[in-house]
């Protein structure tokens, strides 16, 4: 907890603000970017997003309060971000997201950034089936790892209702898998 | 084939791939879009102290300047106010003031009166007191 006070006050600070925004893009970079693309699917849209979250970090960092921990704003931004997205993409095509994300995920054994057998793309397609609420919370705890308690931080939302949340998840991808 | 279990299974991946060096150049590509005028904080402040600084100085030697103008006596003085004033308050008297004229006052002076004899001669009629202009 020190050390994150420690790491704002350099973030804050602008005579180290450049180096640290360097090393926090170093730490985060990756976990971010498997984040997004859990939820974007396509490795450019990914790329896209992941830097836009950056520039907002570092341009939003002088409002961050610290009322709540570093990682958890930093995901929530990328989340929004992410979301924004593909709400967009759906509008531009005058279609919804869950719509969007089903077409995105058709075409991923064309894409070439995607190498994954039958069964990860039956799981892709699965997941794309769900509420995004369930989507994300899926994402988060089985491809992710994340705990509970750091879920329910970025999404505002209750350890409770996030295990309820997915283990429906996990049912209907089940029942998907087991079908298709 | 039996139901299909996440749990059962080994963790399955999401099978998504991230191009080669994607993550080395990332951090470059993201400093190159954030502006300059964000990322100069540090120059900036100290600009801002130095422009402050040189408009304080400036201020300063404006203020000293216009109190240095005020104090001088100006050159050229209004000879018409001027002559007024040693005509009301001098206490030099005329002979005196006489004296301090030089060649060259005296040459200013200097001035061509068309007057005609009969002119002259009327004024010396009229005035009695001739003797006294002998005199002068």
């Amino acid at each position: 907890m020190e050390e994150e006070k420690a790491f704002i006050i350099e973030l804050l600070d602008p005579k180290t603000q450049n180096t640290a925004f360097q090393k926090l893009m170093s730490v985060y970079q990756k976990p971010l970017y498997y984040h997004i693309r859990n939820i974007v699917l396509n490795h450019d849209d990914s790329d896209d997003v992941l830097q836009n979250t950056f520039i907002k970090v570092f341009q939003y960092l002088k409002n961050f309060k610290g009322e709540s921990k570093l990682y958890s704003w930093i995901y929530r931004i990328a989340t929004n971000e992410a979301i924004t997205f593909i709400n967009n993409k759906a509008k531009k095509n005058n279609t919804t997201s869950e719509e969007i994300q089903l077409k995105i995920v058709s075409n991923l054994k064309a894409d070439v950034y995607f190498d994954g057998n039958e069964i990860q793309l039956k799981l892709q397609k699965a997941v794309a089936l769900l509420p995004e609420k369930q989507r994300l919370v899926f994402n988060m705890k089985y491809f992710q790892d994340m705990k509970y308690e750091e879920i329910s931080e970025i999404l505002g939302t209750s350890v409770g209702a996030l295990k309820a949340s997915y283990h429906h998840a996990v049912k209907k991808i089940e029942a998907f898998v087991t079908k298709n | 084939m039996g139901d299909f279990k996440l749990n059962n299974d080994s963790k399955i991946k999401t099978g998504f791939v991230v191009p080669g060096n994607y993550f080395d150049d990332l951090s470059q590509k993201v400093t190159a879009r954030i502006p300059q005028s964000q990322l100069k904080t540090i120059a900036l402040s100290h600009r801002k102290t130095w422009l402050f600084s040189a408009a304080a100085v400036l201020i300063f030697a404006i203020c000293i300047s216009i109190t240095f103008k005020s104090s001088v006596i100006p050159a050229e003085t209004d000879e018409a106010a001027l002559e007024n004033y040693i005509t009301l308050h001098s206490e030099i008297s005329e002979n005196d003031l006489v004296d301090l004229l030089d060649e060259q006052d005296i040459k200013k002076m200097d001035v061509s009166f068309d007057i005609e004899t009969k002119d002259i001669e009327d004024i010396l009629i009229q005035n009695t007191n001739v003797e006294q202009y002998l005199i002068d």
